[in-house]
């Protein structure tokens, strides 16, 4: 029978599909597979034939699956047999290189929730991406001020004027308030005042009350879940009134979901604005609040910054007018800058340092520093991993050749070694996770935040990170296992095989990387431990120890002075001072000064500007170089200053004393005040030391957020007990609050003294487990040359020969680490210091001790063998074969 | 001599009774005729490998024909050995099936 049909064709994907099981494909077989697509097309027509073959083909797969399936399952659960026979075989081995991971692995998880939690600050609110805040950029008198708030009417003007803002919100910080509900009171300190559409704009979700009403009327405010616990218990907290501070009353109108830790504010109170409306300067150049803005879908943020310079000759020109006498353009010839500029919200966490603030931010420094020490961590880990596997080769050469010999590919033989390294580093991550829930607290502590580490139990996360541990296993699993396959058989079993000079090249090499890191590391930590003891321990101009604060005496109110006086008579107190400026990073207070009879802008000076009572100097023992201190005296010292060397200097005046200041009014009533200056005082430092002194004055004004109390030296916790005393007399059932200025002076640095830690102890760790590698490094190689030694000892060596010998080799590795670690970590820490005015210089013995830690170390881990196989009789270590 | 498994013989046998024209697909066939199960082209080419090697068989390529669009047969033969195993395999089924008929076994169901 004659076909008239042509012969049908497999196409390119059915025999794609079919060679992908089918071995040995060949004229024979894909004529086979034609005949049976013909047969099919001429029974049910050329689609539904189709559709049969390639049923046809999908069937065939099932059977050459199940089978692949199944064999590699055997090969799998044969490599896993071998693997752990082999771990158990060399405890010694897999305990050092499981325990070392298992810490690089803690460290790398540490981090890795660390910045997951510092990058999704903010992220949770529904808008944000469309949020930004304005802030203000400006330049007078020669300083630059960056600062996150900006004046009380710009959020209305921003609305009004510019269609790609669909809404702005204006907060105020509430300050501390003593709050009282029934028989409790509190201080709080988490206050905020915001406009009514503050839940508009931020997911603050409300729990109780109506969200757009609860902050619209005056004296309202919204508490978080936390807060009402605390002071309603179970009791519905709508429509309660809470007292503040003995005067105001405000009614509890709704309560929000507390905020998350992932945030960069933290209310507990959130208080409507209108209450507060009287007290907003509204004044452009008056920076007050906080200004929040919800761009439209779509809007172009850069676009709107640049119509900012036209807004500020609108609306500021006639304030810079009635201060100054000049518009802006013309103020901007003399090098006054007044400009504004937007911050997205998800950046403000990590990226923004503008004064003022409303919380402290990290810095993204931060997260770069630890991301790279924490793979350090695990670079170190998988080191010891790749020297030790490489060292051993020998060891295991033998098994390599029995296995060539017997018929196993070199395909097997790598997978069967990365298949133990993969098992390895799935043993180090059940260990880390162990260690990582026993450590979280000290971490917590480390950090000085509360992390979830919930969401390492989250199945995609559990997921990646055996992705990340399979990945790690490979990567330190695939060089041993190359060089441990291209063993040719013979050779090995002729014991030919001495690692080769490649391996023991590339072995010295990362040995040297190793010592490098841990050395890097070990310099940095202590030169930033010198800086710290240098910030503490520098002459500040003011003594710090010794003097009590006590917070929010103003709640006093008018019988302050009595409670100062009373205080007094205390034998254990030295002098007190009522004042709301600290030397430790407390308020600040701007003024633009000149010198009597210049009044050009030029002349203009920006300088802090403390109110201060009679006691302030000699409270804080200042010193006074030239003059006279605040004297109950002079009647004429209520319009008297006190400068310090850097504003006299600025003034340009050699000897101030009895020459006039002139200070630029805050508002629009007062316009000039003109002070005599009666004192200078000695530079002291009131900022952290990144900043150079800036100029101040001192003025007999009251201000009363403090009370600082100079105490004699004695038994401290009966000096506290007896002012509290005191105090309870005053203000009973007031919570009395105290700081010691010492531990405010700490906590201006506390995020070098955090980083300073955390950087010692990952440096610890990096040691440790390069000191874990070395360990099993030294063990190997001693164990090579026990025939050697055995040797060297019947030729007559001595212990300490024997010793030095062993010790050379990693002495060199170490020194050449040194050579490359010393000049790089200099280059880093001179870059870290730069950001402090005043700062130590980098000595010699950071470098000394890295040197001679790690050479000790060194030392140690190898003396533990080389001492053993010393001592040991030559008899024996030359039976050893 | 080691015995036939159940799917050798059987793909033996077809083969045999194939004579002249056994391959690939024609093998299925039959195999598919003789058990009631079907047979894929796959399934039968292992078992012809397994069986060559074990020189039970062996195959030769036929011309090429113009209704196979050009393409050859691996044509399959029995060799001597291989009809020795079927002789061998069906003496010992014999012997071991010696005297037991199917109603005597249904009688102790």
């Amino acid at each position: 029978m004659k076909r008239k049909r042509a012969v049908p064709k497999i196409t390119k994907a059915a025999e794609w599909i079919i060679r992908s099981y089918q071995k040995d494909w060949d004229e024979t077989k894909r004529g086979d597979y034609e005949e049976i697509y013909r047969e099919f097309s001429d029974e049910s027509g050329i689609m539904r034939g189709k559709l049969r073959f390639f049923i046809y083909i999908l069937r065939s797969l099932v059977p050459s699956l199940r089978n692949s399936i199944s064999w590699r399952f055997m090969m799998l659960h044969n490599y896993l047999k071998i693997a752990i026979r082999n771990l158990r075989r060399q405890k010694l081995y897999s305990a050092i290189n499981i325990i070392g991971l298992a810490i690089g692995i803690t460290s790398v998880l540490f981090i890795l929730l660390y910045v997951q939690h510092e990058l999704s600050h903010d992220r949770y609110h529904e808008k944000a991406n469309r949020i930004y805040r304005i802030a203000a950029s400006i330049r007078m008198g020669g300083n630059d001020l960056e600062r996150a708030i900006v004046g009380a009417p710009t959020a209305a003007a921003l609305v009004n004027d510019f269609p790609e803002v669909e809404d702005a919100v204006r907060l105020k910080t509430g300050g501390n308030w003593y709050i009282r509900y029934g028989d409790k009171t509190y201080k709080e300190t988490a206050f905020i005042f915001a406009d009514a559409n503050v839940m508009e704009i931020f997911s603050i979700p409300l729990l109780e009350g109506d969200p757009r009403t609860a902050l619209s009327r005056p004296n309202t405010l919204i508490i978080s879940q936390t807060e009402a616990k605390k002071y309603f218990g179970s009791d519905d907290p709508v429509g309660k009134t809470l007292n503040l501070d003995n005067s105001v009353d405000f009614q509890v109108t709704g309560v929000f979901q507390d905020i998350p830790s992932f945030s960069h504010f933290h209310w507990d109170f959130i208080g409507s604005m209108v209450s507060v409306e009287k007290r907003l300067v509204m004044e452009w150049t008056s920076l007050d609040v906080y200004t929040y803005l919800l761009l439209r879908e779509g809007a172009d943020p850069e676009a709107l910054e640049a119509k900012f310079p036209a807004m500020v000759e609108k609306y500021c020109d006639q304030e810079f007018k009635a201060f100054t006498g000049k518009v802006y353009a013309q103020l901007k010839e003399s090098g006054t800058k007044w400009e504004y500029f937007l911050q997205p919200l998800t950046s403000i966490h990590l990226h923004s340092n503008l004064g003022f603030e409303l919380e402290p931010n990290s810095d993204i420094k931060y997260i770069y520093i630890f991301s790279a020490i924490a793979i350090f961590c695990l670079l170190i880990a998988s080191i010891n991993f790749i020297n030790l596997s490489t060292a051993r080769s020998t060891k295991r050469a033998k098994e390599v050749g029995i296995r060539k010999v017997v018929g196993s590919a070199r395909s097997q033989l790598i997978v069967q070694f990365i298949t133990e390294s993969v098992l390895m580093s799935i043993a180090a991550l059940f260990g880390a996770l162990v260690l990582v829930r026993f450590l979280q607290p000290s971490f917590h502590s480390l950090i000085g935040r509360e992390i979830d580490i919930h969401f390492l139990a989250h199945p995609s996360q559990v997921l990646i990170l055996a992705a990340v541990m399979v990945f790690v296993g490979i990567i330190a699993g695939i060089y041993p296992a190359f060089v441990l396959s291209s063993f040719k058989p013979v050779s090995v079993l002729k014991q030919q095989t001495k690692g080769g000079s490649r391996t023991h090249w590339l072995r010295s090499t990362l040995v040297v990387f190793q010592f490098l890191t841990s050395m890097v590391l070990i310099i940095g930590t202590l030169i930033i431990h010198n800086q710290m003891r240098y910030i503490q321990n520098k002459d500040l101009g003011f003594q710090k120890e010794q003097v009590l604060v006590v917070q929010d005496a103003f709640i006093l109110g008018k019988r302050i002075d009595a409670f100062k006086e009373e205080l007094k008579q205390n034998p254990d107190v030295v002098s007190a001072t009522i004042t709301s400026y600290l030397p430790v990073l407390s308020n600040h207070r701007v003024r633009s000064i000149f010198p009597e009879g210049q009044r050009e802008e030029k002349d203009f000076m920006a300088v802090q500007s403390w109110r201060a009572d009679h006691d302030f100097v000699r409270t804080f023992r200042m010193n006074i170089i030239q003059g006279r201190d605040f004297s109950r005296e002079f009647s004429s010292d209520s319009k008297a200053t006190i400068i310090n060397e850097t504003a006299a200097n600025m003034l340009g005046w050699d000897n101030p004393i009895g020459k006039r200041i002139g200070v630029v009014g805050s508002s629009k009533s007062e316009k000039y005040q003109y002070f005599t200056v009666i004192g200078v005082i000695k530079n002291f430092h009131f900022d952290s030391m990144r900043e150079v002194i800036m100029p101040l004055a001192l003025y007999l004004e009251p201000s009363s957020e403090f009370l600082a109390v100079r105490l004699q030296t004695g038994n401290v916790s009966g000096q506290i007990d007896s002012i509290k005393e005191l105090w309870n007399k005053y203000l009973p059932g007031y919570p009395f609050v105290f700081s010691f200025l010492d531990d405010r002076f700490e906590n201006m640095y506390k995020s070098e003294l955090r980083s300073g830690r955390i950087l010692g102890i990952f440096s610890a760790l990096a040691v440790i487990i390069s000191c874990l590698g070395l360990f099993g490094l030294s063990a190997y190689m001693a164990e090579q040359r026990t025939k050697e030694i055995g040797i060297r000892k019947v030729l007559g060596a001595t212990v300490p020969e024997i010793l030095l010998l062993l010790f050379k080799e990693f002495s060199l590795l170490v020194s050449v680490g040194f050579l490359i670690a010393a000049p790089l970590s200099y280059f880093f820490m001179r870059n870290w210091l730069q950001d402090f005015s005043y700062r130590t210089s980098i000595t010699v013995w950071p470098f000394m001790i890295s040197m001679g830690l790690a050479l000790s170390i060194a030392l140690i881990t190898v003396s533990y063998y080389a001492v053993k196989l010393a001592l040991s009789s030559p008899a024996e270590s030359l039976r050893y074969e | 001599m080691k015995f036939l498994t159940r799917q050798e013989e059987m793909v033996l046998l077809a083969v045999w009774k194939l004579q002249s024209d056994a391959y690939g697909v024609t093998i299925a066939k039959k195999l598919t005729e003789m058990t009631g199960e079907k047979w894929l082209l796959n399934t039968v080419y292992l078992p012809l490998d397994r069986l060559e090697k074990k020189r039970y068989l062996k195959s030769s390529l036929s011309d090429p024909s113009a209704k196979r669009g050009g393409r050859r047969k691996r044509l399959y033969k029995l060799t001597s050995a291989g009809i020795k195993a079927l002789i061998e395999t069906k003496k010992v089924q014999e012997s071991i099936w010696q005297k037991i008929s199917i109603s005597y076994l249904e009688s102790d169901l």
